[in-house]
């Protein structure tokens, strides 16, 4: 279990994240997704211990992460940019991750070198970004930790390596109940593989939700009413749907609601529409719906 | 209790055990570069020097008259020679290479955000990460210089050189204890430092500012205070600068101690002084304990910022503005022989100084007013060292010694004397150099005031000196600031300690006061003491010559084929004539007439400021030259000076005194017999130059 309140971190003026709280629950896969700058990756860093908080604290089984290394024995963090050192070759990284990781497994290592394929002996430098990303994320999940915390992690992997990482780690969460944090700015990335998401912005969270909750519980609907539906007859729908977001063009209307898809379909044939349709929102769509909600330009948010 | 903190003691060496072993496999391929290259330097020089000269050294047919010990001895010396010359320019260069490299390896991760990402987030603290890696680098660089120092004594051992083992493991211990020194400042400067670069740099900048800061300090201090003696010693200069400091060591001539051995030499001097190693222990530890406090609170984030720790980038950027800031302000002041200039200069070095190592550290000028504060504040500690000077240096120009605490005074007093009595004559000429048997100098004996009321003479004169010539405020241009005189009163306390002053001052006939404080110092009885002239005896003059010359002429005669009867003549002459009362040694005291002159001609030639040069009497200088005279020859006056002496000259490798030579007297005017005496038994020598007519 992941325990953020109140945290603050600080660069000189800039404040990085400002009081942020929320939880991540034990064996979840948790998206953390904004625009560049967001805080995401320093969210990710202090969860590791990387970065010391500024105010506020990070709990993770009920300990701060910051030089505390029984704990950190249990975290890693893939970053965006995995460091090597010069002449580095998967087999010296995991010898150095076997030497400092007490849970290094060689019969896991062997499976995802095995799964992956790539060459033990090139020059970590010498391969592509993709590779190296995906040596990274050998030597990681080859320590069997209990937190793994990766930084935009699907960056420069084919579409076959998307889904077999995705594939893996899926199988060590069920196995092992791991906790996985995965920053990123691609919304449709995570959609099918998280089960909670937070969105973080300007240093601050937005919103952080489990996502079939938030899919489930949020809807749009488009509906045509001859004639078209009066003043009285509107705001009796708001009052009824939790409404977001409501567009009237002449006889037709389009909203989405925060309302289950039974909720919202029952009250719009309340008012005997000519035709209507009510369908989930996908992850982009329900960011974008919250965002503007909360009166931000989601233009603006994610890139 | 007692069982969780033994736990996390276990942990804790269980993270440094994990860093350690992986930091030594990491930088394995350095190391195996840097241990060839060791044994390459150290044994293999030792035995290219053993096989080389071997057989050269063995074969007595070379060495006619020396016997097999003494040959035995030479041979050793060649080979150390070469060993200490290795030392101090190969080895040296080594170490620092490999020191750096290592240094970077090590602890080039926290520059970097990807590799901080790594090491911070590790399951070790920080300490151990640290001193995991610090240990390993100092394993990786001290264990090859502990075997190649074995592989030399067995190399020694295998030839039969008859080596004192002490001489191959002393250096060894100065260079681990140097090698500790460097790694553990290199690693200080890479903890306070945010990238690569600015922390080469800035060990770079401390290790040659502080000696350049150290220097001109002592230049400033000179040029303000009239007295002034540098006490500024080889180690103040290293003081920061344990790579200043290992050349110290590596560099020093050590081939006296390993072929006079300890009998004459104090071996732990000949090495290094026990203040330098205590002081090099005491630093290393403090280095230490601040890079893991700081390593302790410093920010991840700090990695590509520059420093982590603005403070100490300040502290060497006002260093560096200071010193450079008084060095152009002495360069242009000594130019313009102005005051204004040198404060113009100063404040013009200065900021250069501080704008340049900003630009040079972050590549912009960004935030760079945010630092004119910090600048404020050293040219405010440089402008209170400066006003100290003004005003006498706390005190430094006019401190006298309390005449109870005084023990003896040396001296040694203008060329031009107070009279033209004996006493004036022999205070001139007493300086006698000592050196030992292998012709090296030792040091100068000058007179000696041991009787009370000599010493209360002497403070008197340096009293009157002082408040007559010196009364303040003190400004280091547009005086007359320079003299041939040079002149040195070293007081000795009853507890050893010492006060030296030295003064380049010149005497005028209307100082009459101070002629006659001059004239009280120089008195027969007190002087004869301590003049060879009374432990002379006609055999240890060397030769006589004359010599005449003038701008465009030049004329040289000697004679040092002597013999016996000729010296007794010669010296039994000018005795004579010296006891006489006739006797009269020209003084030169200056008149107004050429000090307006030497005024005008500050920057000019400074020989127009010697009075004797200005002599137009003669030009015509006669000669008595003293030879070397034996140590066992000495009048037990002297003797009993030489042994004071002896105590207070803490030199390294100060040798046993073996003889000394006396001053060359020069024959006054008045010594009329004793110089034709001399034009008879001289030849000439060289040829008789006439500038005139060769142009």
């Amino acid at each position: 279990m992941i325990e953020i309140s109140s945290f603050v971190k600080r660069f000189d003026k800039l404040v990085a994240l400002n009081g942020i709280s929320f939880n991540i629950a034990e064996g979840s896969i948790f998206g953390l997704v904004g625009s560049n700058g967001a805080g995401k990756s320093t969210l990710l860093r202090s969860l590791c211990g990387v970065y010391a908080p500024d105010g506020g604290e990070i709990l993770i089984d009920g300990q701060t992460p910051y030089e505390n290394p029984k704990l950190k024995s249990s975290v890693i963090f893939v970053p965006d940019f995995p460091y090597y050192e010069p002449q580095a070759t998967l087999k010296t990284m995991a010898k150095f991750y076997h030497t400092i990781y007490p849970d290094w497994s060689r019969k896991e290592y062997n499976r995802l070198c095995g799964l992956f394929g790539l060459n033990q002996k090139t020059r970590i430098h010498n391969m592509s970004k993709g590779m190296q990303r995906q040596a990274a994320l050998i030597c990681a999940l080859a320590a069997q930790p209990r937190y793994l915390l990766l930084d935009e992690v699907f960056d420069g992997l084919d579409p076959v390596m998307r889904q077999l990482l995705k594939r893996i780690i899926s199988e060590q969460v069920a196995e092992r109940n791991m906790t996985v944090v995965i920053a990123s700015h691609n919304l449709r990335e995570l959609e099918d593989f998280c089960d909670h998401v937070g969105l973080i912005h300007e240093g601050g969270v937005i919103f952080e939700q489990e996502l079939d909750a938030l899919r489930l519980g949020i809807h749009k609907a488009q509906a045509v009413f001859q004639p078209p539906l009066e003043f009285q007859q509107l705001d009796w729908l708001k009052e009824r749907l939790d409404i977001v977001k409501l567009e009237i063009r002449g006889s037709m209307i389009s909203l989405v609601a925060r309302k289950d898809q039974e909720t919202v379909e029952n009250v719009l044939n309340e008012l005997e529409p000519v035709f209507s349709e009510t369908l989930p929102l996908s992850l982009e769509e329900v960011f974008i719906s919250e965002m503007e909600a909360a009166g931000y330009d989601l233009n603006k948010i994610i890139s | 209790m007692t069982s969780t903190r033994s736990s996390r003691k276990e942990r804790t060496q269980a993270q440094f055990s994990r860093v350690y072993r992986w930091e030594l496999n990491s930088t394995r391929m350095l190391s195996l570069f840097y241990t060839i290259a060791t044994l390459v330097i150290m044994p293999g020089t030792v035995l290219m020097e053993i096989l080389s000269n071997r057989a050269y050294y063995s074969n007595m047919a070379n060495w006619e008259g020396e016997t097999k010990e003494v040959v035995q001895g030479y041979f050793i010396n060649t080979i150390f020679s070469s060993y200490n010359r290795v030392l101090s320019t190969s080895m040296f260069v080594l170490l620092c290479a490999f020191l750096f490299c290592f240094a970077g390896k090590s602890f080039g991760y926290m520059h970097t955000r990807r590799s901080v990402d790594l090491f911070h987030a590790l399951p070790v603290k920080r300490a151990p990460l640290l001193m995991g890696k610090y240990l390993a680098g100092l394993t990786a660089l001290i264990l090859p210089q502990v075997v190649a120092t074995a592989l030399c004594q067995l190399v020694c051992v295998i030839y039969e050189v008859g080596v004192e083992p002490v001489f191959f493991w002393q250096r060894l211990g100065l260079m681990v204890l140097m090698t500790v020194a460097a790694f553990t400042f290199a690693m200080l400067f890479m903890v306070i430092s945010g990238t690569l670069p600015s922390a080469y740099l800035s060990m770079l900048s401390l290790s040659l500012g502080w000696p350049f800061a150290v220097n001109v300090a002592d230049q400033t201090m000179a040029q303000f205070l009239p007295g002034y003696v540098s006490v500024i010693s080889g180690e103040l200069y290293t003081l920061f600068c344990p790579f200043g400091a290992l050349l110290q060591v590596l560099g020093s001539d050590y081939t006296r101690y390993v072929f006079f051995g300890s009998e004459e030499v104090d071996a732990e001097q000949a090495m290094a002084s026990p203040w330098f190693i205590g002081w090099w222990i005491v630093l290393s530890v403090v280095m230490l304990v601040v890079a893991l406090l700081y390593y302790n609170r410093r920010k991840s984030e700090s990695a590509e910022n520059f420093f982590s720790f603005p403070v100490i980038r300040g502290l060497i950027r006002g260093l560096l503005a200071m010193a450079v800031g008084l060095e152009a302000g002495l360069t242009l002041g000594s130019m313009l022989n102005s005051n204004r200039a040198f404060l113009g200069g100063i404040l013009l070095g200065a900021m250069t100084t501080h704008i340049v190592y900003q630009f040079v550290l972050t590549h912009s000028f960004r935030g760079f007013w945010k630092t004119i504060p910090a600048f404020g504040v050293s040219m405010v500690v440089l402008g209170g060292f400066l006003y100290g000077l003004y005003t006498g240096g706390l005190g430094y120009v006019t401190r006298l010694p309390d005449l109870a605490d005084v023990e003896r005074v040396e001296f040694c007093l203008p060329t031009t004397a107070a009279d033209g009595s004996k006493e004036g004559y022999f205070s001139q000429h007493t300086g006698m150099s000592v050196y030992d048997m292998r012709e090296d100098y030792l040091f100068d004996l000058d007179p000696v005031f041991t009787k009370e009321s000599d010493i209360a003479a002497m403070e008197e004169f340096h009293r009157e000196l002082v408040n007559t010539r010196y009364p303040g405020p003190y400004l280091p241009f547009e005086k007359l600031d320079y003299s041939n005189y040079d002149s040195n009163i070293r007081y000795t306390m009853k507890d050893g300690s010492t006060q030296s002053r030295n003064y380049w001052f010149y005497l005028m006939d209307s100082d009459t006061e101070l002629l006659q404080r001059l004239a009280e110092v120089q008195k027969l009885d007190t002087i004869q003491n301590c003049c060879p002239f009374y432990s002379m005896d006609a055999q240890y003059i060397a030769d006589v010559n004359m010599n005449d010359y003038e701008s465009t002429y030049e004329y040289n005669a000697y004679n040092n084929q002597l013999t016996e009867e000729e010296k007794q003549l010669v010296w039994d002459t000018f005795v004579e004539e010296l006891n006489s009362t006739d006797f009269f040694y020209e003084p030169k005291l200056m008149t107004e007439e050429e000090l307006e002159l030497i005024r005008q001609r500050q920057n000019e030639d400074s020989s127009m400021m010697d009075g004797t040069s200005e002599d137009t009497s003669t030009r015509i200088y006669y000669y008595i030259t003293v030879g070397h005279i034996p140590m066992e020859e000495v009048s037990p006056e002297l003797k009993t000076l030489l042994e004071q002496k002896q105590q207070q000259e803490t030199q390294l490798f100060a040798g046993a005194p073996s003889y000394m030579t006396g001053p060359d007297f020069p024959i006054p005017e008045c010594c009329v017999k004793t110089r034709q005496l001399i034009e008879e038994l001289t030849e000439p020598y060289g040829q008789r130059y006439d500038y005139d007519e060769m142009e």
